[in-house]
């Protein structure tokens, strides 16, 4: 079951740390060094209004399509796009229209109740889904880039049906 | 007596031996039918074997950058009696509560002692150090019921790698005791994990077989996934995701470097080498669909895709013999488990029993492939490569991802914990008994063993 | 009474065809001997394995000569030539266990071998005394009344029994411990229980050294052990093993090692009845794992 108006206790929003996907970087030595982090989780809050929301920030996009505008949600191993979602990538297809000097990266995530290996490759189909639809409705393709996290990286904690829900998720993440 | 009487009585002797031989002449011995098989007689396997570990000896005691040989005749026999018990064949006893041994005991137990403690098995050696500051393990194994010598080996180690000299002990008496092939003296690489569920810490890890030795490789910065040693333990495949992306590498343990193993900008994931270390097969999403592939493991020549579904066809392991390759695909609508041959030939599905099966992994023993099997919960099987033979080896929330032993014998897992997501390392016997948890610093996760070490 | 002429040569041609007869047949026995079936050699680790070969493999030097005893400091560590923790080859799958003691010390084998027409085979031990007792009566209503008087010299290889049958020559029908039909049925049941009572002196043994591993239920071992009156066994061979595939393929060596030094060690037997040792002097064992 997908539904945007379930209601999280704790809204943990992602922002951005500027990934380094410019281009593939050739590391010589283990450990890496600091650049090249992978995606953190942040907890901001776009309502704090404590400081001013720069037009075609992250944090902009986030205000802009409304909780939840940012993901749409999945069923168990399917990555099909339904009518709610298609409404929910046409607004942030209007937002990347309105700041055509962003890009975005569209993140598949699955949830745990799945072994790993195919989990990256059930989020990969995931983003590459929410990634098609927005491309059919007009954004380019070159501006947006996929990744999976496969079950990696949950945003709801429990072990049960509702969790696993919001888990089953594809991400849009802007960047400029 | 008469003649006539006389004759009579030969007469009737010869009668009777011809008789005789007219009886043995005429039953030639043919097969027992099987009517006449013997009955059948009935014992159970499944007793501990009692074997007794005291220290070994030093005899002439020494210090070494491993510290004195005293003690380490002690630690020796402490590691070969933890692999015994730990391989759930063996009960064990010692060194701890065991008196200490003479050196002329180390070849001329003293069995009657031996018998009344009871033990069924001794093993008694010594520690010496050489010259050259190496030091000599000799150990030997005893039947204490026959009162006789079953094997003895010796080896040559330098201090530091003492562990592997007491692994390679408990090696050769396991197999000999067993028929099994050895797998103490070998490592396994893994994913050490910390933090909360939804920021997990994943760092690349590698330790011995019983957990000691244990070294991190990546410092967590970014994810690390799904290592695998070569066979030859020069390097693990593993999947990072240092530049963003899922990517695999091949990590050079001694240089400390690593390279990508293919320059394309998908994603590839699952990593697996082939039994000879030639060949790397690993997944690659393209355009969202993943598929498996194979390359060099040198980084020359051009990936071979050998999966061409609109499902996802993921993983892979290949057999012993190289020849071919077992997969997951849910191509036919949930994901199954599938064989084709090493060039990607004759793929066919070998999983039909009810749920979804993930994750095989061929037995180095090529008689067996293990699975995850997902109904509900996640649990760990076996079956044969023909999908017969279906067994469930364990019995919790969620067990996933079995690696073999090199031995075959044993499998390894990971157990995550409903709720908390907290994950630990786990290890059945392949009739399903012995179920123990692997020791390591932290939670652990993908756990991948190496072959026996040379 | 004194002989004519004619029945001393009657006598001498009497005598001389019962000692050709007697020679022919003392050939013929042999000749059936041979042709009887070769049995399977019994399956025996050689004590030289121990001193040979360890299962580690080639490169690790082994201990050929034990640690100098006592507090003297050896000059030298004992394995003479250089030992290098380097294994060109994976370990080997173990040697068949050794064995305590040799197995076949020569008289042993050659009762083993003589008894072998006439052990053979051991499910026809019921009809076999059935004809000789068969042909005891007949001989003995024949006999005179001589009693044991003159036994002949034993050819080679004539079993206890049939000195027994011809000691018996001239006693009442059944006086002989295998007579007519009733014999059949105490075969049967002597072996019955003499299977039983076996069984239960090899069970424990085997257990605490039989492997454990997939599909060891399996396998089934056959043996076969001769034994002695009294309970000793001077043999066992090991026949065969079915039920093997890849899985239980790693145990059938060490089980088989196992189920052999189980009767090794159970022996001697208790409760055999000796009486009855023609029916159970050799006994054939079929062990299979439960679970």
């Amino acid at each position: 079951m997908k539904t945007h108006t379930i209601k999280m206790a704790v809204l943990l929003l992602a922002s951005t740390a500027l990934i380094a996907g410019c281009g593939k970087k050739k590391v010589d030595v283990l450990p890496p060094a600091a650049e090249g982090t992978d995606y953190g989780q942040t907890p901001t809050d776009p309502n704090a209004g404590t400081g001013q929301i720069v037009p075609g920030s992250q944090e902009d996009f986030l205000q802009q399509v409304g909780q939840f505008g940012d993901r749409i949600l999945f069923d168990t191993d399917r990555f099909n796009v339904d009518v709610e979602d298609q409404a929910v990538l046409q607004r942030q297809a209007q937002w990347l229209a309105q700041y055509p000097n962003t890009r975005a990266i569209v993140e598949g995530h699955a949830d745990e109740r799945g072994t790993r290996d195919y989990n990256l490759a059930l989020g990969e189909r995931r983003a590459n889904s929410a990634k098609n639809y927005l491309v059919s409705i007009g954004v380019d393709a070159s501006r947006i880039q996929t990744v999976s996290y496969g079950k990696e990286r949950p945003t709801a904690l429990g072990s049960d049906e509702q969790a696993w829900a919001q888990n089953r998720r594809a991400v849009t993440v802007t960047v400029r | 007596m008469s003649l006539f009487a006389l004759h009579r009585k030969l007469a009737s002797f010869l009668l009777l031996f011809l008789g005789a031989q007219a009886a043995i002449a005429q039953t030639p011995p043919p097969p027992a039918p099987a009517s006449d098989e013997p009955e059948l007689v009935e014992f159970d396997t499944s007793k501990t074997r009692s074997i007794a570990v005291p220290a070994l000896v030093a005899p002439a005691p020494a210090d070494t950058p491993a510290g004195n040989s005293v003690a380490l005749g002690r630690q020796i026999a402490e590691v070969i009696s933890s692999d015994l018990r730990a391989s759930g064949v063996f009960e064990t006893q010692g060194p701890n509560g065991l008196r200490a041994i003479s050196l002329s005991e180390v070849t001329s137990p003293q069995f009657d002692y031996w018998k009344a403690r009871p033990v069924e098995q001794l093993v008694q050696g010594f520690v010496r150090v050489g010259g050259d500051g190496n030091l000599t393990v000799g150990c030997y194994l005893y039947d204490v019921g026959f009162g006789n010598e079953t094997t003895r080996l010796g080896f040559n180690v330098p201090p530091r790698e003492w562990r592997r000299a007491a692994h390679k002990c408990a090696d050769a008496i396991y197999s000999r005791l067993t028929g099994e092939l050895p797998f103490f003296d070998s490592r396994i690489a893994y994913i050490a994990e910390t933090g909360p569920k939804n920021k997990r810490i994943k760092r690349l890890a590698i330790m011995d077989s019983d957990g000691a030795n244990h070294r991190f490789i990546t410092n967590g910065q970014s994810t690390a996934l799904t290592p695998r040693f070569s066979p030859n333990y020069k390097s693990i495949l593993y999947l990072s995701y240092v530049d963003g992306n899922p990517r695999i590498y091949v990590y050079d343990i001694d240089a400390g470097r690593q390279r990508l193993i293919t320059q394309s900008s998908n994603p590839t994931f699952a990593p697996r080498w082939s039994p000879d270390g030639q060949t790397i097969l690993y997944s690659m999403a393209v355009s969202g669909n993943t598929d498996v592939y194979k390359i060099s493991a040198t980084g020359s020549g051009s990936p071979v895709k050998l999966t061409s579904s609109p499902g996802i066809d993921v993983g892979g392991s290949f057999s012993p013999d190289g020849r071919q390759i077992v997969f997951e695909s849910d191509r036919s609508g949930s994901q199954q488990i599938y064989v084709m041959n090493a060039d990607g030939s004759n793929q066919r599905r070998i999983s039909f029993g009810s749920g979804r099966y993930a994750t095989p992994e061929w037995s180095p023993r090529a008689d067996l492939i293990a699975f995850t099997r997902i109904a509900g919960d996640f649990r760990v099987g076996t079956m044969r490569p023909d999908g017969s033979g279906e067994r469930l080896l364990t019995n919790s929330w969620q067990d996933e991802a079995p690696s073999w032993a090199p031995n075959g014998r044993v499998i390894q897992f990971f157990r995550t914990a409903k709720g908390s997501g907290k994950t630990s390392i786990w290890q059945v016997d392949l009739t399903g008994s012995n179920e123990r948890r692997l020791p390591t610093p932290v939670d652990g996760s993908d756990p991948a063993w190496g072959p026996v070490l040379p | 009474m004194a002989m004519d002429r004619a029945e001393k040569l009657g006598l001498g041609a009497a005598l001389g065809g019962h000692v050709v007869l007697l020679g022919a047949f003392a050939l013929g026995m042999m000749a059936s001997t041979e042709a009887t079936p070769k049995q399977e050699s019994i399956s025996v680790s050689l004590v030289g394995e121990i001193a040979e070969v360890s299962t580690a493999p080639d490169a690790i030097q082994e201990e050929s000569a034990p640690p100098a005893p006592g507090e003297t400091a050896p000059a030298e560590p004992p394995p003479a030539p250089a030992p290098v923790m380097q294994i060109e080859k994976p370990v080997e799958k173990p040697q068949a266990r050794p064995v305590p003691k040799p197995e076949t010390a020569p008289p042993v084998a050659k009762v083993a071998v003589k008894k072998e027409p006439v052990k053979q085979p051991p499910a026809k031990a019921a009809p076999r005394p059935v004809k000789t007792a068969a042909v005891t009566p007949k001989t003995t209503k024949a006999a005179t009344a001589t009693g044991k008087g003159t036994t002949p010299a034993k050819p080679g290889g004539l079993s206890r029994s049939f000195e027994d049958s011809i000691n018996n020559i001239g006693k009442a029908p059944g006086a002989g411990k295998a007579v007519g039909t009733p014999a059949a049925k105490t075969a049967t049941e002597v072996r019955r229980s003499v299977g039983v009572s076996i069984a239960g002196q090899i069970r424990s043994r085997v257990r605490a050294c039989a492997p454990s591993g997939v599909d060891i239920n399996k396998i089934e071992t056959f043996v076969t052990l001769s034994l002695e009156p009294s309970g000793k066994l001077t043999s066992v061979r090991f026949d065969k093993q079915i039920g093997l595939n890849d899985s239980n393929q790693p145990q059938a060596g060490p089980l088989k090692d196992c189920i052999l030094q189980a009767v090794r060690a159970a022996s001697p037997y208790d409760g055999l009845d000796p009486e009855y040792h023609d029916v159970w002097k050799t006994h054939a064992l079929r062990l299979r794992a439960t679970g």
